[in-house]
């Protein structure tokens, strides 16, 4: 017959395996693809910079990004090996505090992803799935929200507050969980539609089966390519909170603090505004570099055309 | 070679409820909304996909319900499965009133009825492996206490749909769509239901693939005493499988009886004009066949023509189908039409 | 090869050995493998088989509307004597699309522009190839919805594609094909979408349009009832090559090979009751490995070692082409199992 009433130990750990290997195989082949694309490798290569810096920071980190010496201010970058990127207005090293500026980056860009999107998301799940006036009432709050200008609520919340990493995390959040719920729910709704999942309805599953078995997992993709480029919009709109002074206060570092700083002498010591000015926007492209190559990967069909493409100049030869 | 299908001497009539009616279904209707509503929602247009459809199965046969498109045959298949809100009517399932029904007890109801999708590529999802698919209705339902269990049941249940037992470690796109279809008829038995709505479970396959499925599902019942609501649009494999037929028209029952009455004396004029529409693989037949084409199409259903729906299209209506509507009356024992004139 | 009757002249459309392939990220599928077909003047050939047999590809190809990841990969496929292959063909098939050769998509619902009126779309094919005036242009096209059997076709043509029904649809999808006079009408599972009663309106209207403007059609399809109301000749396709070939009468009373004779057998007929449906066994084949030699081999009860060399197409009676090494003679009269049943 067959070898499935044979011995459990020999069958059951075949599931097990072949799980694992679905996971290896799908790894492997987005390295593949990943070695193929130099944008994306580019962003990949930025995105493990960043995370690798702000984690080592100080180990990294020449000397301490606070301390002042006015004997050293506005020294230019490239003139000693202690300070290799020049200091600033205040001594401080710069190099030192951009590697210190990008644990902020890092620290607002994943606490507002993770809170804004999972909120965001678990919305728009509950929105789309159940419909009704449950999804009424979500949609016209996203709509609402969405309306009210973000910068004038940050200056309310912070107001009111005070500044203050906490502060630029609450605000960013409150303001960024709109496009999750918008964007799940929508492909939760169309999900729904689909003969499998009113299949799994018929074969007797609970509501959160159905969501968490047959729609979330649907979701995964679209909501990390998300979450990546909106951690690049969220380390933008940091620096801008900062810069305005309503954000990040001394003797924390930041870049958009340090922007701040550098506006009086951008024409007699560039550097001070333009060596933050770059990290962030070196930064922000890697991201969005590496989000552009996570969406292709994850969508089929992208993957095919390109496929294709390639081919086509490959067999040119051919009649 | 198995004999051909026989209807039941005794044809279980709408409304009745005959002692071994598994199913049984009293003017059933369903309502759609359709557009229409404010910003915090209100006041809509609807429209009725099924109004007023009675029938009953008995166990272990087959109702071929057809139709075409705007019929409601779709509609009646997810209502009778309590998938879709009745707007009017009663479904009695085994001597049950399941009409109400919801929550835990609905879930349980599920166990004894189950539906076998149109599109085989859709209704499995791709990311589950089959034996995830096949198994989740026992997960679900609590039936097997270990995953070495569930290994030995999806294997059985595959064998019995003509796959191999090592299919169930495999992706549905590594199948074609016949084997998915068994794979998905699979899934249906799984619980050992009493009754499957097959909704058009061979339409999206090719010819040469139908009749193994259809075979399948004979065998089935056979074997398990299974009763079927077999919908489809296509008359010529509705015939094979059916012990009785009902003809829905814009909603509404307009014929039923068994095979024979249908398809040899049709005595509603859409009954007598989706017959004659059903192309004939015979060019000398074709060439010298007499067609009744209808004009028209499916009327629209949020306001619906008065009298008898068929009358916009019906090539032999009178004033008295404009201004009422016909009711299903009695041609001979177990054959009904609504029609004034035939 | 001379038929008689309406093959007169030279051909039309000349299919050459024609071969289709896709560069997949899963392998190579050869969708069509060697395909040879003529159509002449006013003839109607069925191009019949199921899916993955390659018509509908070979019907992309002719019209030059193939996409990566597919491409012509071999043979020729020519307009009046002219190929339309390659980069040079292309173009020309470009200019003669629309004009001397139209389409019919099966999907009325995904063909037509929702944001325009049915009367600009039509017109615009008009103004495009025959380079007539808006005035010009809005007459004929009232002309044409009357040819198709639209009702009040001046008021109707203001129409937008969402007010028509599916089979109004089609029938302006088919104005649209016949507002140049062509040549060749290549319709691609035209009624597949559409109710059965739709159907029987649709392909009585391409029948009538047939005969009325000598037009030539290839029907692609996998329904043989369709086929044997409309065409005189009809192409058997399996697996990416042509099975048989010849006239529609003679095809589907005898048929030669086995597949077809499966075919035949397995479409259920009103007319005939069987005790139980017949199919044929087995499964479609891998068009990324096809088997080699005859690509039915695998499901044929005829089949031999020999069958593992592909036969070409060779004739079998005066209008008939079969692509097999065991033919069926005279039992293929019965191979369908028709004769000898009772009849309803």
């Amino acid at each position: 017959m067959t070898t499935v009433g044979a011995d459990a130990a020999v069958v059951r750990p075949n599931l097990l395996r072949l799980r694992l290997q679905d996971l290896g195989a799908s790894l492997r082949s987005a390295i593949g693809e990943l070695l193929h694309d130099r944008a994306g490798l580019f962003g990949l290569v930025v995105v493990l910079a960043l995370i690798l810096i702000a984690i080592f920071a100080p180990l990294i980190a020449p000397q301490n990004p606070s301390a002042q010496s006015l004997l050293d201010r506005l020294e230019p970058p490239f003139k000693s090996w202690s300070h290799p990127l020049g200091t600033d207005p205040l001594g401080r090293d710069e190099l030192s505090r951009l590697i210190y500026g990008s644990r902020i980056s890092l620290e607002v860009g994943a606490l507002v992803v993770a809170i804004a999107g999972t909120t965001g998301t678990i919305l728009g799940l509950i929105s789309g799935y159940f419909g009704g006036i449950v999804d009424s009432i979500v949609m016209r709050a996203v709509d609402t929200q969405i309306a009210f200008p973000g910068l004038l609520l940050a200056l309310l919340i912070i107001a009111v507050i005070g500044p203050s990493l906490k502060a630029i995390v609450i605000v960013l959040s409150i303001d960024g969980w709109m496009v999750y719920a918008r964007v799940t729910r929508g492909i939760t709704a169309s999900l729904r539609q689909e003969p499998y999942v009113e299949a799994a309805e018929i074969v007797g599953c609970r509501s959160r089966r159905v969501i968490f078995r047959h729609i979330l997992p649907n979701l995964a993709s679209p909501v990390l390519t998300l979450g990546v480029l909106e951690f690049a919009r969220i380390i933008l709109a940091e620096a801008a909170l900062s810069f305005l002074g309503l954000g990040i206060q001394p003797p924390s570092v930041s870049w958009g603090l340090m922007l701040s700083d550098g506006a009086d002498y951008l024409f007699s010591a560039w550097w001070v505004v333009s060596l933050p000015g770059i990290a962030i926007a070196l930064v922000v492209l890697g991201i969005n570099l590496f989000a552009s190559w996570l969406r292709i990967v994850s969508d089929p069909h992208a993957r095919d055309k390109r496929f294709a493409a390639s081919a086509r100049v490959g067999g040119a030869a051919m009649t | 070679m198995r004999s051909a299908v026989k209807a039941s001497t005794q044809p279980a009539s709408p409304g009745s409820q005959s002692p071994d009616a598994l199913l049984a279904v009293e003017g059933l209707a369903v309502e759609y909304t359709v557009g229409g509503g404010g910003f915090w929602g209100g006041k809509r247009t609807t429209m009725r996909a099924v109004e007023d459809v009675s029938f009953s199965i008995r166990r272990g046969e087959t109702l071929g319900l057809v139709g075409e498109s705007g019929s409601g045959k779709t509609t009646t298949g997810r209502a009778v499965l309590r998938k879709v809100p009745l707007a009017a009517g009663k479904i009695v399932f085994d001597d049950e009133d399941i009409t109400n029904i919801g929550g835990e007890q609905l879930r349980r109801f599920r166990r004894r009825m189950q539906l076998v999708f149109q599109d085989p590529y859709a209704s499995l999802n791709p990311r589950m492996r089959v034996f995830d698919i096949v198994a989740e209705p026992l997960l679900v339902h609590g039936l097997v206490p270990r995953i070495r269990d569930a290994q030995e049941r999806v294997g059985s249940l595959l064998e019995l749909v003509g796959l191999p037992p090592d299919a169930m470690f495999r992706y549905p796109h590594a199948f074609s769509g016949g084997q998915r279809q068994r794979i998905g008829i699979a899934r249906a038995i799984s619980l050992r239901p009493e009754f499957i709505v097959a909704d058009e479970p061979v339409s999206a396959l090719d010819v040469s693939i139908r009749a193994q499925v259809v075979n399948l599902l004979q065998d089935l019942q056979e074997q398990f005493e299974l009763t079927y609501l077999f919908i489809a649009h296509d008359l010529s494999v509705v015939r094979h499988i059916s012990h009785r037929i009902a003809v829905m028209y814009a909603g509404k029952l307009v014929e039923t009886g068994t095979p024979d009455d249908i398809y040899d004396d049709p005595k509603h004029p859409y009954t007598r004009a989706l017959l004659s529409a059903v192309p004939v693989p015979d060019p000398r037949i074709e060439a010298t066949r007499q067609r009744i084409v209808l004009r028209g199409s499916v009327p629209n259903l949020v306001d619906p023509p008065s009298g008898c729906r068929f009358h916009t299209r019906c090539p032999i209506a009178e004033d008295r189908c404009r201004a009422e509507e016909p009711p299903l009356s009695e041609r001979s024992p177990g054959h009904r039409a609504a029609c004034w004139l035939t | 090869m001379s038929f008689p009757d309406d093959r007169t002249g030279e051909p039309l459309l000349e299919v050459d050995d024609a071969q289709v392939c896709f560069y997949t990220r899963g392998g190579v599928v050869q969708a069509v493998r060697g395909v040879t077909f003529a159509v002449h003047r006013g003839e109607t050939l069925g191009l019949v088989g199921e899916s993955g047999s390659g018509k509908s590809v070979t019907a992309l190809a002719v019209l030059g509307l193939l996409q990566p990841p597919g491409r012509v990969t071999g043979g020729d496929i020519r307009w009046k004597g002219r190929s339309l292959v390659g980069r040079a063909g292309l173009k020309r098939a470009r200019r003669i699309r629309g004009k001397e050769m139209a389409v019919v998509f099966q999907d009325p619902m995904t063909s037509l522009n929702p944001l325009f009126p049915v009367r600009s779309q039509i017109a615009e094919v008009l103004r495009h190839h025959l380079g007539m005036s808006r005035r010009e242009a809005e007459e004929r096209v009232v002309e044409l919805l009357d040819l198709v059997g639209i009702p009040a076709p001046r008021q109707r043509a203001g129409a937008y594609p969402h007010e028509l029904s599916g089979g109004q649809r089609q029938r302006v999808l088919i104005a649209m094909a016949l507002a140049c006079e062509p040549e060749l009408l290549i319709a691609d599972e035209p009624t597949t979408a559409l109710d059965v009663t739709i159907q029987a309106q649709i392909l009585e209207l391409i029948h009538e349009i047939q005969q009325r403007l000598g037009l030539a059609v290839l029907l692609i399809t996998h329904d043989l009832g369709v086929v044997a109301g409309v065409c005189r000749r009809v192409a058997v396709m399996y697996g990416g090559k042509i099975m048989e070939m010849g006239g529609a009468d003679e095809v589907f009373e005898r048929p030669a090979h086995p597949y077809t004779a499966g075919l035949l057998r397995s479409t259920p007929r009103l007319d005939v009751v069987r005790p139980r449906l017949v199919g044929i066994d087995g499964l479609p084949p891998n068009m990324t490995a096809p088997p080699p030699g005859c690509p039915f081999q695998p499901r044929c009860d005829r089949a031999t070692s020999a069958c593992e060399t592909m036969p070409a197409l060779r004739p079998d009676g005066d209008r008939r082409e079969v692509a097999c090494w065991h033919a069926l003679g005279r039992e293929g009269i019965d191979a369908t199992g028709v004769a000898g049943q009772p009849v309803a």
